[in-house]
């Protein structure tokens, strides 16, 4: 190979090595996955029970109103569909759902999705107490008057949580982180009503250290 | 050279020259995407901030009017504007880039003002009037708010003279950013801040409340961990120190068995267990919601909670959590409340929390309605189907508690808690069942 050709293969190499670098240097810029995914989720028992308290008042059911979507509710919905111009199918999907005036889907319990994710962030690697502990600790903050009033505004409140800081509040939360979420919710407070906790190892504010320490749960210590 | 040295030879300048060429064009546009969202990041903070001054500069003037005014409907303008702009207030203030404890005062004092002024407008709302008490707390208040108003607009001044929020927060290896240092007027010890003591929302009272539900009798820790190894006979008990100054002082024990691990407080007045939390996870589900209940009524039998039935409980990923609230006469007390997590595995109680009950129980002697429940029942809704109806205690929102009818009741296949106040007939409160895709809540 002659030196030219070399340093042909080299600035080619060099260039798809540095294209391929931004280019993954902006596939990173927000990935938005906004989920198009609509739950076509089998309905409660209360859903059930609103569409066939509707079709019963328009006429097109003629059943009890049980939540029990048998034959009479199926084919009573079918009428509906068809006297609405919708695919007749039987099933209450959005569409069919939207015609009836209702919107389907039960509520996301984003407070327990927010806890177990900050749960998962801070404490994955600590002891299943330590972890309802941090749990423990935002709750405390959201009824603290020296902290924003909402789970969001705690967890989301600028330098309130390293985890938040450096990105990893974005893992998915496991199911211990889950657990832990919904026993703080539940009420349990190993932290003793504590406000703050920090590793003892690695912080670095002085302001932290003058707070008195309650408990100290695994790595961390937790203060009021 | 030989031509096709020399033809290489362009081609690799070329590809050189053209690489340059795009690195160049990639960096600019990385560096122009950068800056739009430094700057958007920006005018957040900007709307943050000057929402917030001019949410205290209108704090400032509602209660400079709310001092001076003598009319009840106008007293409740101002203070319901008051509410709602220390609400704003609050959160443009956390949502700015400063630590938390170069704000942590200021936000006590927006909250507690935004709370306490919420209990003035219900006090006038009973047809109360605002005491002397209440305008002498409203004039330092007053004063407070306008030195938080002086040092904002300070700041805003020096924004204004262009002082760039974001080039100031950058550093990551100071403690405290610049930001936060400039902030430091509003927070250091020259602004007055009085004590609120309300019955509302962050009041200083109901962060120390009262312990009324614990016997009055003191428990050493041995005397405390015999009781942990009579109630977890399964469990390897040992005692880890002591918790003073919160609500409660108590013994501190770890739990442990085949690798599992727990913890458990038990109150040293009273020797009340006051929580426990295990680590167990879950498994199959061999146990029915019903036999779980039961296991959390016998449970608290056991470590001596008497008289308590299963109101309310949710299945969960292989736990059931149960609430059990004393009863007296057929009377449900909801403030003695005791929560219990069952394993649908075992059967086990892997947790237990009473702090409402060691705050609350007391023996409640006048459980007898001035109001029939027919009268009662005249006060809810016709559009709603009443499906049983109940003598129950209910807490009041932030202090005491009140005997109420609760009627449950169904409306388009929602499930609704109304309650009417049983010695005068008014509306309580509404509580909705709410369906979410991590079971039942009770709102």
């Amino acid at each position: 190979m002659t030196k030219f050709s070399k340093i042909i293969y080299l600035s080619l190499a060099l260039f798809a090595f540095l294209s391929s670098g931004f280019l993954f240097a902006f596939s990173e810029v927000p990935a938005n996955m906004s989920s198009e995914l609509v739950a076509e989720a089998a309905l409660s028992t209360s859903e059930i029970q609103t569409v066939q308290t509707k079709l019963k008042r328009w006429g097109y059911y003629t059943g009890s109103v049980d939540g029990i979507y048998g034959p009479k509710t199926t084919s009573a919905v079918k009428s509906f569909q068809k006297k609405n111009g919708l695919t007749v199918d039987g099933i209450v999907g959005s569409k069919t759902a939207a015609a009836l005036g209702m919107t389907l889907g039960t509520q996301t319990n984003n407070d327990l999705y927010l806890l177990a994710k900050c749960i998962h962030a801070e404490a994955r690697g600590e002891p299943y107490v330590g972890q309802v502990a941090i749990g423990a600790v935002i709750l405390n903050r959201v009824e603290s008057p020296s902290f924003p009033n909402t789970i969001a505004g705690v967890i989301y409140q600028p330098y309130a949580f390293t985890a938040v800081s450096d990105g990893q509040i974005n893992l998915e939360p496991n199911e211990s982180a889950y657990n832990a979420a919904r026993d703080a919710l539940n009420g349990w407070d190993p932290t003793y009503g504590a406000l703050y906790y920090y590793n003892p190892n690695t912080a670095t504010s002085s302001w932290i250290w003058s707070r008195q320490i309650v408990v100290t749960i695994g790595k961390h210590n937790f203060a009021i | 050279m030989s031509k096709a040295m020399k033809i290489i030879g362009i081609i690799s300048m070329s590809v050189l020259v053209g690489l340059v060429i795009f690195m160049g064009v990639m960096w600019g546009i990385t560096q122009s995407e950068l800056d739009r969202y430094r700057q958007e990041l920006n005018y957040n903070y900007l709307n943050n901030f000057y929402s917030l001054t001019d949410s205290v500069n209108n704090i400032e003037t509602n209660l400079s009017k709310l001092s001076v005014s003598t009319d009840e409907e106008m007293q409740e303008k101002y203070l319901t504007e008051v509410v709602s702009l220390c609400q704003s207030a609050q959160n443009n203030l956390s949502s700015l880039p400063l630590e938390h404890h170069s704000i942590n005062e200021t936000t006590k004092f927006i909250n507690q003002l935004g709370g306490y002024s919420f209990t003035l407008h219900q006090n006038i709302l009973n047809g109360e009037e605002l005491t002397l008490d209440d305008k002498d707390q409203i004039d330092q208040l007053h004063q407070s708010a306008s030195e938080v108003k002086f040092e904002l607009n300070r700041l805003a001044n020096l924004i204004n003279s262009g002082y760039s929020i974001i080039d100031n927060i950058k550093d990551p290896n100071v403690e405290v950013n610049d930001f936060s240092q400039q902030w430091s007027g509003v927070y250091d010890d020259t602004i007055e801040y009085p004590t609120l003591i309300y019955d509302g929302p962050f009041s200083d009272s109901t962060q120390n409340k009262e312990v009324k539900g614990l016997k009055d009798i003191n428990v050493t820790q041995t005397e405390a961990e015999l009781l942990m190894q009579k109630w977890f006979t399964d469990w390897q008990i040992s005692p880890s120190g002591e918790s003073k100054g919160g609500d409660f002082d108590t013994w501190n024990f770890m739990l442990e068995k085949e690798g599992k691990n727990g913890y458990a407080q038990i109150t040293q007045k009273g020797g009340m267990l006051l929580q426990l939390g295990t680590d167990v996870n879950a498994g199959d589900k061999n146990k029915q919601l019903e036999e779980c209940e039961l296991l959390a009524e016998n449970f608290a039998k056991k470590v001596g909670i008497e008289d308590v039935k299963v109101v309310w409980s949710t299945e969960c990923e292989g736990f059931v959590y149960c609430n059990l609230c004393y009863v007296k006469d057929g009377v449900i007390i909801y403030p003695d409340m005791i929560k219990v997590k069952v394993s649908q595995d075992t059967g086990e109680i892997l947790g237990y929390e009473a702090r409402s009950y060691a705050f609350n129980h007391v023996e409640r002697t006048n459980l007898t309605p001035k109001i029939s429940k027919e009268n009662a029942q005249e006060k809810v809704d016709e559009y709603l189907s009443i499906l049983t109806e109940k003598l129950v205690v209910v807490p009041n929102e932030y202090v005491g508690e009140s005997l109420a009818w609760e009627f449950k009741c169904l409306k388009e296949g929602s499930v609704y808690y109304v309650y009417i106040d049983a010695l005068t007939g008014k509306d309580l409160n509404i509580m909705k069942v709410i369906e979410t895709d991590d079971g039942e809540l009770l709102m």
